[in-house]
């Protein structure tokens, strides 16, 4: 279907309007494509009018040649100039489409790997922290190895005690014993009490016997009296020994209770700590676990991360790729602009100009023919190591 | 010490995206944006990569490789073409230039992280 002219300038500003639009108005990614496709649509329709729209009077002119009659339509040149000054007009706003895409791809890419030393900055932080690596000086040691180090501080300090509290028991042990030694003493001092009190008796009776005996019986009086005497601080000596052995009894008897008292309160401490200890060693251990749960889910959201940007990055590079392609549009119009000069009625007058022409269409068309992005998609390109 | 690579590319954005991926697994990266700066980068310091792009003002990836290749010091230096180029007309010039590798855009982060690390460790 051939569209008349006026059809063919309704769309070409028809799309112009579409693709203003669409930039204001759309998303991001829509606007930077269908913002570039559709002023270059419309850039090339106005190209394809006026070349169309050009010929048309060159057939007229022939025609009116073959019929005699030579004068030139009067609508060609200022065609040509319009379609220049499009051209001109139409390299400058690509040229600031490209500029415009840079911008924002750079500041993207800036926010993109921002955001990913952001967010591996604080893996590392909270990886820090879980491990109690944020410390003010190299001695600087994790929570749950602090407490662990208390534990096994804490359970040599039980051991030691039972032990202590074993001794305690011995030496109780060994105060009773005593005591049972000092009760044995005790009736060995009722026994020398007894044989005191014999020994009396028996200087007494001595006595008696000696004063009835008269003064035969003289010397044996005196020997029964100091017999007597002995005796009586036999008994003396015996009954301070007892009271002095009952004195280191009750002493024995009391440190044995005070052993006693103490082994059995350091142990009932101790184990109370220690239970008390293992109790939040024991939270400590599952707060650890949940801990590193989270750090596991923190890293593994980092990765994800990571991925988004490493896609966001691979896919921002479609403003290399959309440059080039534009720029070989650019290098297109170029071209076309070139030829049109060639083939205006100006340089027709110059002699040899269909063989200028000639030269120069084939060099454009070898430039023109090797487009420097054949991707069509955004996935990752190919990678060959020689 | 990090190994140090010198990315050539007239694009800015690209040039960044490059810089952002090495700089993240511990390299250091420099910037030219021409083959005619390449080149200039290359003799003023030492570089264990070179990344270059081919379409680039003034000198393109495939003269630069074959500059570089001319001088004593980056005569085995692994040299990779980063580039929209993908026909095998494009890739065997590249490989008759000395490049040591062909890298079609756009390219992936970690599978660029994984070939430099491949060659330079």
């Amino acid at each position: 279907m051939v569209l008349s002219y006026p059809q063919r300038r309704f769309v070409a500003c028809g799309l112009c309007l579409i693709s203003v639009l669409v930039i204001l108005s759309g998303p991001l990614w829509g606007a930077l494509v269908w913002g570039l496709a559709l002023p270059l649509a419309a850039s090339m329709l106005f190209v394809l009018h006026f070349l169309y729209l050009a010929k048309e009077p060159k057939v007229i002119d022939r025609e009116e040649a073959d019929a005699g009659n030579a004068e030139a339509a009067p609508v060609a040149p200022d065609c040509l100039d319009f379609i220049q000054e499009q051209i001109s007009q139409s390299k400058l706003e690509v040229s600031r489409v490209q500029t415009l895409i840079q911008d924002a791809v750079l500041t993207l890419v800036n926010s993109f790997s921002g955001l990913s030393q952001e967010a591996a900055a604080q893996l590392q932080l909270a990886e820090s922290l879980a491990k109690g690596e944020v410390g003010i000086d190299s001695h600087a040691m994790s929570f749950s190895t602090f407490v662990n180090e208390i534990a096994n501080a804490m359970g040599s300090f039980v051991e030691k005690t039972v032990e202590n509290s074993r001794l305690a028991m011995l030496l109780v042990e060994q105060m009773e014993s005593i005591g049972q030694e000092m009760q044995g003493v005790i009736l060995l001092l009722d026994e020398i009490h007894s044989i005191t009190n014999q020994t009396n008796m028996l200087a007494l009776n001595a006595s008696i016997e000696a004063a009835r005996a008269g003064e035969a019986g003289r010397g044996f009086a005196v020997v029964a009296e100091e017999v007597r005497h002995l005796s009586g601080r036999t008994s003396s000596f015996s009954d301070e020994i007892r009271n002095l052995i009952n004195r280191v009894n009750g002493s024995v008897e009391h440190a044995e209770g005070l052993i006693n008292q103490l082994a059995s309160q350091d142990m009932m401490f101790t184990l109370q700590a220690k239970q008390r200890l293992d109790d939040t060693s024991s939270r400590i251990r599952v707060m650890d676990a949940m801990m590193a749960e989270s750090i596991s889910r923190l890293r593994h959201g980092v990765g994800l991360l990571s991925d988004h940007v490493g896609d966001a990055v691979r896919s921002l590079q479609f403003q290399d790729m959309v440059s080039q392609l534009i720029a070989h549009v650019g290098k297109r119009l170029y071209g076309i602009e070139e030829m049109m000069e060639l083939t205006s009625n100006k340089q027709q007058q110059q002699g040899q100009w269909e063989v200028r022409a000639s030269a120069r269409l084939a060099e454009l068309q070898i430039s023109l023919s090797n487009n420097p992005v054949a991707q069509g998609q955004m996935q990752s390109g190919s990678i060959d190591l020689f | 010490m990090p190994k140090k690579v010198l990315t050539v590319d007239d694009s800015a954005s690209i040039r960044q995206m490059v810089t952002f991926t090495l700089k993240s697994a511990g390299y250091e990266v420099v910037e030219a944006v021409d083959g005619n700066g390449g080149l200039a980068r290359a003799q003023a310091d030492s570089f264990d990569l070179i990344l270059t792009d081919q379409n680039m003002p003034g000198m393109d990836g495939l003269n630069l490789i074959r500059a570089l290749r001319k001088l004593p010091a980056y005569g085995t230096t692994p040299i990779l073409m980063l580039t929209t180029e993908s026909s095998d007309q494009m890739k065997s010039l590249g490989r008759a230039a000395g490049a040591t590798g062909w890298l079609v855009k756009p390219f992936d982060p970690q599978k660029l992280l994984d070939v430099v690390k491949r060659l330079v460790g």
